[in-house]
């Protein structure tokens, strides 16, 4: 239906061929079907209008827009301070003492600040035993973190842990009278060897520990320190009062008595059990022994007295197969070498670096599939000595220790426990790695520290 | 309707067109040729025009192309620090470097900075201070992971006295910022010394610009404490570090940055080396009343920890970092860390601290 006013084609035509008017040259349009429209409808001005201004509104919103962006899109250090992708729940810190308290007059920006994965609750508590509030000193906030969150708590210092494959970290403060308090971190490193690593890592040098029941334990004034299984604590007191040593001295006595224990890793039971090391002196590395990229799953044990100079220490590591042992020693050879200048051969053929400043000897050999060396020996006796002794000690190990002492998972060695046991057995050395006759296992008890 | 199109289709009759016709036909040719020329310039025009719009290269003019989306994005402001940073002028005849022992912390700061000119050189009337202690973890004081609250007192007690308008006190640890400032004692003690204390919230923090710099040429910064301040102070505890093997007054100004800063531990000399390169301070004191020789930066035994009865108070933060590397640290004939001489490539401090005027006072 068309509008008053609006010609229809054919009217149009009728109109034209009525006048005598020459016939129009058209460009484009010749075959007379062309329509010429005297006036328009004024329902079609107002929808032209309207769709007009609607177009307006819309290029007119999305200048505005342009010009006035929405604030959260700018607001980058927000989106930074966001916990990053599978950061585990943590806690919502209670509220300390005297935050909320405190006059407001002073404090500018007080509001609760992003903690990443914040959880209500303390639901959270991993292998942090039950009714840890005791004898004045009540639980407080309790956090939990992850590898990817760990240096919220300890930025700095979380790389430590993360090199003896830490899994998680629970933290919890107990609070005691008087603004007295006991932190808790309860670090998870999934293996045994990785705690006790962690726990001399952080062991001051000449610190004596004790080993009893599965559990290697220190006091340090206000702090505790205790490796148990697969896990580490810490329990840091705020101070020295009498208090805060009792608290600390009861949570020593329940992780002790809570946590899992395990037996000692292979290499301790070697240096522990077999030479007669105090538990001080022993020590794993997960990675990166001795600065050396491919050295992994290192025992070592500390043979020079604290206030000495020497700094002596014997190693061990196994392997997946006498092969990969012999060249794991290799590398050790040439690394060593790397670090010093060549100082001939010890009486069985192996290789001597010399350290140029301290003047010391290091060597490295492997032993069916095992590695081990000496690092910074004094003379060329101790250091033959030290490795006959800790080949003595490796036969010696009964099969059931032999059975765990298998490449950890990291290194990509697996070997199945069962197959390590039977290749555990100390034999034959590798070809060119020339091994003394032996007899029995002298221990190295006498260069106790 | 087929009979419309036929009667439409009909071919008008022929008729030999008039004299007035022709001219009419003629004129209306001409008038068909402009509009036709008309029409055949505006639509190239437009067609050219919205080429250039859309297919020229994004660094033409008027160019409308944005390949990447990214000249599309909203451009964030950029903030910057003043151009040379917080400092005040040399003074000849004074030390480089006031190093103070004692037990009276306010004497000792004072002995120090007198033998810098005093605090009258680097504060004045009017000043809006800002004061960066180290509050990164949740410890007390005792344990020597943090600024020792007593020394922050004492600073700000002496800022006040030289006529400071406004002193601030801020950092950013980056856990639970009000546990950290409360078990410290940072807290008590500024509030109690009268300052104002600046806590990070997600809104305090901006885009900051360091040209420059490696790792932070824009990063975000705990802005807020800084809007309208003039002085800048750090006042930083020494301790041993895990990564940085020292963590003194250079390294102190991490706390200022905001985001997932702990990715800067895989180049820490060169994030501390940005770091100086970032805040040139008015002046900084390095706190050793404890030293924390070793498990740092967080500690947590006393046995980490002995007494330090030292400050040391300079306009060059490498330099008081060296001096404390080498007798309070008691590492002297260690190798330095790497970003001394990052820092000092860029000359923004002397390492070597004998090469500078030292005056060392004991104080009761």
């Amino acid at each position: 239906m068309l509008a008053p006013g609006v010609a229809t084609r054919g009217e149009a035509d009728q109109r034209n061929a009525g006048k005598s008017s020459p016939p129009e040259a058209r460009v484009f349009v010749r075959d007379g079907l062309r329509s010429y429209r005297k006036r328009y409808d004024v329902r079609e001005v107002y929808w032209g209008a309207g769709i007009s201004a609607g177009l307006i509104a819309v290029v007119a919103w999305i200048s505005y827009r342009g010009a006035h962006p929405d604030p959260s899109l700018m607001d980058i250090s927000a989106a930074l301070q966001a916990a990053p992708e599978g950061a585990r729940p943590l806690e919502r810190p209670a509220e300390p003492p005297s935050a909320r308290t405190a006059p407001l007059g002073g404090v500018a920006h007080v509001s609760e600040p992003p903690t990443p994965g914040a959880a209500a609750g303390g639901t959270e508590r991993g292998a942090l035993p039950s009714g840890l509030s005791a004898d004045g000193f009540t639980e407080g906030k309790l956090g939990a973190y992850s590898p990817d969150t760990l240096y919220i708590k300890i930025d700095g210092r979380a790389e430590f842990y993360e090199s003896f494959g830490v899994q998680s970290l629970h933290a919890v403060t107990l609070e005691g009278p008087a603004g007295a308090s006991v932190e808790i971190e309860l670090y998870d490193l999934g293996e045994s060897r990785n705690a006790l690593g962690c726990y001399n890592g952080e062991r001051p040098p000449g610190m004596d520990s004790t080993l009893e029941n599965g559990s290697t334990f220190r006091f340090d004034r206000n702090a505790a320190f205790l490796a148990r299984g697969r896990h580490y604590v810490r329990f840091v007191g705020s101070d020295e009062s009498a208090a805060v040593l009792a608290e600390v001295r009861r949570l020593m006595e329940l992780f002790r008595r809570e946590l899992v224990g395990e037996e000692l890793p292979w290499g301790f039971a070697l240096f522990v059990e077999q030479l007669k090391l105090a538990p001080a002196q022993v020590g794993y590395l997960r990675e990166n022994a001795f600065s050396f990229g491919f050295a992994h799953d290192v025992y070592k044990a500390s043979l020079s007295p604290a206030d000495s100079q020497e700094d002596m220490e014997a190693f061990v590591s196994v392997k997946a197969d006498a092969a990969a042992a012999a060249r794991a020693a290799l590398q050790y050879q040439a690394a060593f070498r790397s670090q010093g200048v060549p100082a001939g051969q010890t009486a069985d053929g192996l290789p001597l670096s010399k350290d140029e400043f301290l003047g010391s000897v290091s060597t490295a050999t492997s032993s069916e599939r095992w590695v081990i060396g000496v690092r910074g020996a004094p003379s060329v006796e101790r250091l033959s000595q030290t490795l006959e002794q800790l080949r003595a000690g490796l036969r010696a190990l009964p099969p059931a220790v032999l059975a765990k002492a298998v490449p950890s998972a990291e290194a990509g060695e697996a070997a199945t426990a069962e197959e390590a046991a039977g290749a555990g057995r100390v034999g034959a050395e590798p070809e060119g790695a020339g091994r003394a006759p032996s007899s029995t296992a002298k221990t190295l008890e006498g260069e106790d520290q | 309707m087929s009979t419309e199109r036929r009667r439409g289709r009909r071919e008008p009759e022929p008729t030999e067109p008039s004299g007035q016709d022709l001219q009419q036909q003629q004129a209306h040719r001409r008038i068909e040729r402009r509009a036709l020329l008309q029409g055949a310039l505006g639509v190239g025009g437009a067609c050219a025009a919205a080429g250039w719009l859309s297919l020229a290269p994004a660094h033409w003019p008027l160019s409308l192309r944005d390949p990447d989306g990214e000249i599309g994005k909203p451009k964030p402001k950029i903030s910057s620090l003043p151009e040379g940073g917080f400092v005040v002028p040399d003074a000849p005849s004074v030390a480089d470097l006031g190093v103070a022992h004692g037990s009276q912390l306010r004497d000792m700061l004072r002995g120090a900075l007198d033998a810098l000119g005093g605090i009258g050189r680097f504060i004045q009337r009017g000043d809006v201070v800002v004061i960066k202690p180290n509050v990164a973890f949740e410890r007390p004081a005792a344990l020597g992971a943090t600024t020792n609250p007593e020394v922050l007192t004492a600073l700000i007690e002496l800022v006040r006295e030289a006529g400071a308008k406004e002193i601030r006190v801020a950092d950013n640890p980056i856990e639970s910022p009000e546990s950290c400032f409360a078990r410290s004692g940072i807290q008590a003690a500024a509030q109690a010394a009268g300052a104002r204390l600046y806590l990070p919230n997600p809104t305090s923090f901006a885009l900051l610009g360091t040209p420059g710099a490696t790792w932070i040429e824009r990063w975000p910064f705990f802005w807020a404490p800084f809007e309208g301040a003039n002085k800048v102070i750090g006042v930083s505890p020494i301790k041993d570090h895990n990564l940085c093997r020292a963590s003194m007054t250079t390294k102190n100004w991490y706390g200022l940055l905001g985001g997932r800063r702990n990715q800067f531990h895989q180049d820490i000399h060169g994030i501390i080396a940005d770091l100086a390169l970032m805040l040139r301070p008015t002046f900084v004191v390095l706190d050793a009343t404890r030293v924390l020789f070793r498990s740092g930066p967080t500690g947590g035994s006393l046995g980490d920890v002995k007494p330090g009865h030292t400050v040391v108070v300079s306009r060059d933060s490498l330099a008081a970092d060296a001096y404390g590397w080498d007798n309070l640290l008691e590492r002297q004939g260690e190798a330095l860390p790497a970003y001394f001489e990052k820092c000092a490539a860029r000359k923004l401090g002397q390492p070597d601290w004998r090469k500078l005027t030292l005056r060392e006072v004991n104080v009761g």
